[in-house]
């Protein structure tokens, strides 16, 4: 059995011919018929698939691959949703792998994916143009599927499902019901969608999968980041898809992955988010701020500037993992009874604040810390309470440390810290209960701080949202966000949040 | 006047006709015929020159190559210049110039092609939307023959530029070759 994976273009289909994992430092490519002539997408091939931004190295493990199709692709982005199915195909050994030495043509038993439609780096799939002539122009290649009997899966934008409203057939009595259309938002579905229809094999993966992708995709992390400690929120996006075992069969080295155990799984998510405040010194700055010879109170803000990953404290390492694992049991559930709970009680006001399907009935407490006279970074009991989702103002002089108070957050909460002048998650790690953030290096402006509360199951994927978000509006210290739009985002994307300002005056 | 020579003629004046018409193919590809501005769009990758009359002007013309040799170093970017290596016989896998790299790595999806990749140091990366131009040549003293050829690529991305050649292009082993100059010119 091979899947056929065909890229629909207003020329007719093109055939994923193969997709072969080339060294890394190979810029991705597609070429046609086996050719050596890149083709005019490859250029943004190379950008979908590579390290950091791309798609198909945050899900498969790769960045570098060379594809073959067997007609041309000259423009457009709808060929995205096709490749990354292909991917996956191939990712499980089930992509068609032809040398060019034989006809490819699918034949009783394979299953032959048709897709349109572009994808975003959050996932979603855009609406794509001239749909309804993509199909009339597959006719004879349906037309072949339906007399063979081979199974055929239509994967379109759902946006664009109205168009298909007269699709008809000139030539044959193909019907729209013959060519199993789905219509899907992001691509997650359209993967669960295909995932159905693999052997046995694949299918028993998949329903697993099915339940728990997200959270899969949230816990398995790319070692090779880890390794590499670059583990700022580019990094991030090196997380893997969960694969399967017969992952290890993939003949390239570097897009295997081995299935972590539950608890290996765990500690490799506790090193990731270790590594992601290590990385994020980016906005910190390596210098936590303190004078020279300064000695900060490590138990309570542990400056993570400079040590290795590999080199921290597995007591810490264990610490954040077991918190994960204990927070993405029942997040969901708890957000749905507090909202019961408190039901009428919230005023306009304050739901401005709120994405929606997320109350809180506690107020926010930080507590801060100063530098003093010798130098040590500690606190004298500062607490800030906050009101109508905005704390007082803080100095920023001799300020060395934040935390955000456990008592004052509901169980399973998550706490997540952005700026709307900067394009990055800021990082905050659990030290003695609470949620602690280092204090920024450079104190020359003003800094507002968004401290997200989220009750959401999965701590990567809301970390993984607001990444996306904030990579697609680019904000910087003259364009800065609006409250209201990362609102509106995250209702977009249902999650629910809560969200507080804290300003940093310099 | 027919065309080809006429079978009624002394076999002196289809002598003549031949001869004439065999000096006129020669010309068409005079050496003479390339301007100096030919040489500058050759080196600055205009790509609507004919490529192949300038190579073949700098491999026939002493003159044309000098003027040639004498603007690439005031318009090139980078340079790597032919390289002292003891013959092994094995491929080189990379040749590393002032400012850039290049990789010669075979194709995992088949054994017969491969890449050239051309890694740029930042600094002499103006954009992403530069073009950059890659002139190859050497001297063969010995055998008294003299090879050029011209890369032009479009678009920079991640200081990278990368192209697939069959393994027995001559290019590719013109540009695998330690005695070889490459050149770089990065415009924005």
């Amino acid at each position: 059995m091979n899947v056929f994976v065909y890229l629909a273009t207003t020329q007719g289909p093109s055939l994923v011919q193969r997709i072969i994992p080339e060294d890394a430092d190979v810029q991705s490519l597609v070429c046609e018929n086996f050719g050596y002539d890149p083709l005019p997408i490859s250029n943004g091939y190379y950008n979908f698939v590579k390290k950091g931004p791309g798609l198909i190295h945050k899900d498969f493990g790769h960045g570098a691959f060379r594809v073959d199709v067997d007609k041309a692709i000259t423009q457009g982005k709808s060929w995205q949703l096709g490749m990354y199915l292909a991917h996956y195909a191939q990712s499980q050994n089930v992509l068609l792998t032809s040398d060019g030495s034989v006809s490819s043509q699918p034949e009783a038993g394979d299953i032959v994916v048709w897709a349109t439609g572009e994808v975003k780096a959050d996932r979603q799939i855009l609406s794509v143009k001239q749909v309804a002539k993509k199909l009339i122009l597959s006719e004879p290649l349906f037309e072949h599927c339906l007399s063979h009997k081979i199974r055929v899966l239509t994967f379109i934008p759902a946006s664009d499902a109205e168009e298909l409203k007269d699709v008809g057939f000139a030539n044959t009595d193909i019907r729209l019901e013959h060519l199993n259309v789905k219509s899907l938002g992001d691509v997650d579905s359209a993967l669960n969608e295909l995932k159905r229809y693999l052997p046995d094999q694949h299918a028993a993966a998949a329903a697993t999968e099915s339940d728990e992708s997200e959270k899969a995709r949230a816990d398995v992390e790319d070692r090779e980041s880890l390794q590499n400690n670059k583990a700022s929120i580019e990094n991030r996006e090196g997380h893997g898809m969960d694969k399967k075992p017969d992952d290890l069969n993939q003949t390239d080295g570097n897009a295997r992955k081995k299935k972590s155990s539950p608890v290996g799984k765990f500690v490799i998510t506790g090193l990731v988010l270790v590594a992601l405040v290590f990385g994020a010194t980016q906005w910190l700055g390596k210098n936590s701020g303190l004078p020279k010879g300064a000695k900060p109170d490590v138990t309570a803000i542990d400056d993570f500037g400079g040590k290795p990953a590999d080199s921290l404290d597995p007591k810490t390492i264990d610490q954040v993992s077991d918190k994960i694992q204990a927070v993405a049991k029942d997040g969901i559930t708890m957000v749905k009874s507090l909202k019961d709970d408190v039901g009428q009680a919230v005023n306009d006001l304050t739901a401005s604040f709120f994405s929606e399907g997320y109350e809180r009935r506690h107020d926010l407490q930080l507590e801060f810390f100063t530098l003093d006279r010798e130098g040590n970074c500690a606190s004298k009991g500062s607490v800030l309470t906050a009101n109508n989702f905005s704390f007082e103002n803080l100095p920023l002089d001799k300020l060395c440390g934040l935390e955000i108070l456990n008592r004052s957050l509901a169980e399973h909460e998550k706490v997540f810290i952005m700026s709307p002048q900067f394009e990055g998650i800021i990082p905050v790690r659990l030290a003695g209960g609470n949620w602690s953030v280092m204090s920024p290096s450079n104190r020359d402006t003003d800094k507002t701080l968004w401290i997200v509360i989220s009750q959401h199951e999965s701590r990567f994927l809301v970390e993984e949202k607001l990444s996306a978000f904030l990579a697609e509006q680019k904000p910087t210290a003259d364009k800065p966000l609006r409250k209201s739009e990362l609102v509106d985002w995250l209702n977009k994307k249902e999650v629910p949040a809560a969200i507080y300002t804290l300003v940093l005056e310099k | 006047m027919v065309n080809g020579p006429d079978i009624n003629s002394p076999p002196k004046d289809a002598l003549f006709i031949a001869a004439k018409g065999a000096q006129a193919l020669h010309q068409s590809v005079e050496p003479s015929a390339v301007t100096l501005a030919d040489v500058v769009q050759y080196i600055r990758g205009n790509p609507n020159i004919d490529v192949e009359r300038v190579q073949s002007a700098l491999s026939q013309s002493l003159g044309i190559r000098k003027l040639f040799n004498q603007l690439i170093r005031t318009e090139a970017t980078a340079v790597l210049p032919k390289e002292a290596q003891a013959d092994d016989g094995v491929e080189l896998t990379e040749r590393k110039g002032e400012n850039f790299t290049l990789q010669f790595k075979t194709s995992n999806a088949s054994a017969e092609q491969v890449y050239v990749l051309l890694s740029l140091d930042q600094h002499i990366v103006p954009s992403t939307d530069c073009s950059v131009t890659l002139i190859v040549n050497m001297d063969e003293l010995k055998e008294k023959k003299y090879q050029t050829e011209r890369l032009v690529f479009d678009g920079i991305l991640d200081c990278k530029v990368q192209k697939l050649f069959m393994r027995n292009d001559p290019v590719l082993a013109l540009l695998r070759n330690p005695e070889s100059n490459v050149l770089i010119r990065v415009k924005s």
